[in-house]
């Protein structure tokens, strides 16, 4: 198990390093486009020395592995151009803030979905599951937009009890919370209806119920814990999906957090800090897929039966 | 052996058929394409044409469902639109799915080392959110040019590449591919008889779930003033537009996010009839 464990958290680095790779060849494109569009303004001799300071005569590489250096050891994403303080300190003040959000959300997504999807599984085929489905799909249909739109209609331009932006009132993260989960109840809770039905078919399940277990204790305490394994393995995906949406919600609640700053980054045409939040956000991720793999495997008895299994012919 | 997946591909179709609420969908995301598609010929308005005496107008027979902002026709922006957002949702989906079918084949087939750094590469891929890798694209490429649609595609690629090789996998490792094997079977030979047949519709449905996820991933994008540039209408982008019609006409302004839903719902119930009347489970009852 505990092999297991470290080479799975050391095989993180070299993913870190492949996804910042990827965000940085992507984003280096627009240093010559600046170069070009500045140059069109005259001035050559200066901006030579200029772009010299800044470095950006070194090669690609030797750039790519001094800046995945100074994030992974340093979290050092460099200067914030805005404000010229240090980038990391806004994006991890930033992201304290989505990781608020995100985490009701996440919360919200993950125990209403499995709720949904086990009671669809165990009334399966019937009016409800067909229901259940339905208010599924539309939940994985609807944007997250829309929901927040009618939210505020709803609440604050009529019911007049909940704030239309801001964080500081009480109540405040309740709609922003409500329109980002739907579309991760909507996912979960499909895995684990998908996941449950099949488990419930299982023989093992037969011979609890002819052992004249009762149906609850039956689904709640042995059915659900196998149903979990695929739900498990989908948490990252779910809080990928959340991380997006949050530019969204972010964005129509005014919320201070980093998708947001994204947006702005990004009409703001400022490489460096869209560079930064997403290579931030995808650290995050691979940490978060790390995390669920980990857990999947201490929760699987397949993978962990495994490793015993190797460790006991080694000894 | 062909026979036998035949008359499989055609009962599925025969229970797809029977199931009503597939049916819709099917119907409904049909009628949408085939509107989007020709109705813009049949209308008088055009898309840009600005009509200031008829700012926010309601709906009525010279402008279905109103006006916007400045006087333009909604129905026909809506339909316009729906070119634009329905085009970038195909291109993106077909680019995903031919990238996810080739290496979800390569890594399944060849297994091995293959096959373990190809799925780390695609890990890596798959731990960027999609809208974050069309943003970077968008700002790599340039703005406002539908250049996004790449970065979609690549973000639906995971999805359907290890899906692809789990069921790849999953026919390799069956009796009667041993067999046919053991009989003396090429390797393409077994790839073209055995693993494409079987590989074919959970392969469509998870194309048909990851248009669903392009579509709303597009629609956000424009949303969020990262799509077309204007005047060029896109579904996202005429949401954002319309919101002021709310306190106005709050029926007419959720129409744009109405056609939006129903789009996405026809898509999923499609996918979700499609899994049912191909589930395998249905022959043994």
């Amino acid at each position: 198990m505990l092999r297991y464990f470290l080479k799975r958290v050391l095989l993180v680095i070299p993913i870190i390093m492949a996804v910042i790779l990827i965000v940085y060849a992507l984003l280096y494109t627009t240093v010559g486009a600046n170069r070009r569009a500045l140059s069109s303004y005259g001035g050559g001799d200066l901006l030579d020395r200029a772009f010299d300071r800044l470095e950006i005569q070194e090669t690609f590489f030797s750039r790519y592995l001094r800046y995945c250096c100074n994030v992974i050891f340093h979290l050092n994403f460099g200067a914030d151009r805005a404000s010229g303080r240090s980038m990391g300190d806004t994006i991890l003040w930033r992201l304290s803030f989505t990781l608020r959000l995100s985490g009701w959300a996440f919360l919200v997504a993950t125990v209403l979905g499995i709720l949904l999807g086990m009671l669809a599984a165990i009334h399966k085929d019937s009016a409800l599951d067909n229901a259940l489905m339905g208010v599924i799909g539309f939940c994985s249909s609807v944007p997250s937009y829309t929901v927040a739109l009618l939210l505020v209609l709803f609440f604050s331009l009529k019911l007049r009890i909940l704030p239309a932006f801001g964080f500081t009132r009480p109540g405040s993260l309740i709609m922003p919370v409500a329109s980002l989960s739907l579309g991760g109840i909507a996912s979960t809770a499909r895995i684990t209806r998908a996941s449950a039905i099949e488990i419930l078919e299982q023989p093992y399940i037969t011979a609890l119920r002819a052992k004249g277990l009762r149906e609850r204790r039956i689904v709640y305490l042995h059915a659900l814990r196998n149903a979990l394994l695929p739900v498990i393995a989908n948490l990252g995906l779910v809080l990928s999906q959340l991380l997006c949406g949050s530019m969204v919600v972010e964005r129509f609640f005014s919320l201070p957090g980093i998708g947001l700053a994204m947006l702005t980054a990004v009409s703001g045409r400022d490489q460096l800090t869209v560079m930064g939040i997403a290579v931030a956000i995808a650290v995050m991720l691979t940490l978060v897929n790390v995390g669920a793999d980990l857990l999947y495997a201490l929760v699987n008895p397949q993978i962990r039966n495994q490793y015993r299994g190797k460790e006991g012919d080694e000894a | 052996m062909k026979k036998q997946a035949e008359s499989a591909l055609r009962s599925g179709l025969h229970r797809f058929s029977r199931n009503p609420a597939s049916m819709i969908a099917l119907s409904v995301f049909i009628l949408i394409v085939l509107a989007c598609l020709f109705l813009p010929y049949c209308i008088k308005w055009n898309y840009r044409q600005i009509d200031l005496e008829n700012m926010y107008g309601p709906p009525s027979w010279e402008h279905v469902f109103g006006t916007d902002s400045i006087g333009r026709d909604l129905l026909t922006r809506l339909l316009y639109g729906g070119r634009v957002t329905l085009g970038i949702m195909a291109v993106a989906t077909v680019l995903a799915a031919m990238m996810g079918f080739g290496i979800g084949l390569l890594s399944g087939t060849c297994g091995g080392a293959v096959d373990f750094y190809v799925m780390r590469v695609v890990d890596v891929i798959a731990s960027v959110p999609g809208v974050l890798l069309a943003v970077m694209i968008e700002v790599a490429l340039g703005m406002g040019k539908g250049n996004f649609k790449y970065g979609l595609a690549i973000a639906a690629m995971p999805g359907i590449a290890r899906m692809v090789r789990t069921a790849v996998l999953e026919v390799m490792q069956s009796e009667y591919v041993e067999a046919s094997r053991a009989l003396g079977a090429g390797r393409n030979q077994i790839i073209r008889k055995h693993v494409l047949h079987n590989v074919a519709v959970p392969f469509i449905i998870q194309t048909l779930g990851a248009a669903a996820e392009v579509l709303l991933s597009c629609t956000v994008m424009g949303y969020l003033g990262l799509g077309i540039n204007p005047p060029t209408p896109e579904w996202g982008g005429i949401v954002h537009d319309t919101r002021e019609l709310l306190r106005v006409y709050p029926s007419v302004a959720l129409i744009p996010s109405g056609v939006i839903v129903v789009t996405e719902m026809s898509l999923h119930f499609i996918g979700n009839g499609l899994r049912d009347a191909f589930d395998p489970r249905n022959d043994e009852k």
